[in-house]
């Protein structure tokens, strides 16, 4: 990377071109990856233990926030040095990849389930054979429970209603298949 | 790494969306189904965003391979999650009970239209449809693709984060009880 020349008097044109010029060094941006693994080894450690919550605001916390909290004391302290901003960057958005996945792990997507029977069949199965190997019975049931253990959905009135969070989610993906034009997805 | 470059990366996924949006609304696209035409818009922005930045940037970044890797990681990341909220909003079930209750339908209507085989069904003839299956005289076959790989590797997963879901009850260790 190149660097800028200091000259005495010039802190400010120096100071400018730190802001204007590299926001990101990449030296140590590989790293990301490997600190990345180690929360995530630490994500796997406390799910298989079942000492925390399985929820998705447990895995916002181990993933993004405790490591975004370590990185900017390490940044506050000088400990480190701003290369390493490049790792934090790939770091975060190598998590926010992993929770945008997790659902179709924790709620056992159907999808994936087929594919999976599938793979375990080369010699080709029936229809209604593979569908015995699937829970047809938890299907719904089971992803309303959680949308009320979410605290997305209350019961009301023998149903149910949208809490503020359910609204605003359900509002924003609304609004984001409105943007691009689409109607209600298959489910 | 300049800030434009840096506002470039981090909003690909914005930048995803609009083409999304401007292709779903083309008709020339219509027979296209939502999913594979998303993957290729994906691709199609994260070459766009490696060649916007190779031009702004100039040869210090097109001749180096440091910021060309972690150009090319962010974007198929930015890329990627935008993939996985895609198919969020197009075959959620949560999503899709939340949005029924948003649009003042009940959940006992919705469940009552939304039956687990009807969903089942539904996503088989997706996979069908993107030909990630075969279906010959009414017998599935599997077929070798990206999905049945990135299927497999969800499926590891799910075996590492919830093992007791794959406790074999016919496999009780005979000592108890």
């Amino acid at each position: 990377m190149a660097r800028c020349s200091v000259e005495n008097g010039f802190e400010l044109r120096y100071a400018t071109w730190i802001v204007a010029s590299t926001v990101v060094s990449l030296e140590e941006w590989w790293r990301g990856f490997f600190y990345f693994l180690c929360f995530f080894a630490m994500h796997v450690f406390l799910w298989r233990n079942g000492t925390v919550r399985k929820s998705f605001g447990t895995l916002l916390v181990i993933l993004i926030i405790v490591p975004s909290l370590i990185y900017a004391a390490f940044f506050t302290l000088e400990l480190v040095a701003r290369d390493w901003l490049s790792a934090w960057l790939l770091h975060v958005v190598l998590a926010a990849n992993y929770i945008a996945a997790y659902p179709a792990i924790a709620a056992q997507s159907p999808t994936i389930q087929i594919l999976n029977v599938l793979r375990k069949h080369p010699e080709g199965i029936a229809w209604p054979v593979l569908l015995q190997s699937c829970p047809l019975e938890t299907a719904v049931g089971d992803r309303i429970d959680e949308l009320v253990i979410a605290r997305l959905i209350v019961p009301a009135d023998g149903d149910y209603t949208l809490t503020r969070r359910g609204y605003v989610l359900a509002r924003g993906f609304q609004l984001f298949r409105t943007f691009l034009g689409l109607p209600e997805g298959d489910g | 790494m300049s800030v434009i470059g840096v506002v470039l990366l981090l909003l690909a996924p914005l930048w995803i969306a609009i083409g999304h949006s401007v292709v779903l609304r083309s008709r020339k696209f219509g027979s296209v189904p939502a999913v594979p035409l998303t993957t290729m818009i994906c691709t199609a922005t994260v070459i766009f965003l490696w060649l916007t930045l190779a031009i702004t940037e100039g040869p210090r970044y097109y001749r180096n391979a440091t910021p060309t890797l972690f150009t090319l990681c962010l974007a198929i990341l930015g890329a990627h999650f935008y993939f996985h909220v895609f198919n969020m909003s197009e075959s959620s079930r949560r999503i899709r009970l939340l949005r029924r209750l948003l649009n003042k339908q009940s959940m006992r209507e919705t469940t009552k239209e939304y039956t687990p085989a009807g969903m089942y069904q539904a996503r088989l003839e997706r996979l069908v449809s993107w030909k990630q299956v075969t279906l010959r005289a009414g017998t599935l076959y599997p077929k070798a693709s990206i999905l049945s790989l990135a299927a497999h590797i969800l499926h590891i997963l799910d075996r590492l984060m919830f093992p007791e879901r794959f406790i074999d009850p016919l496999h009780e260790d005979p000592e108890v009880g």
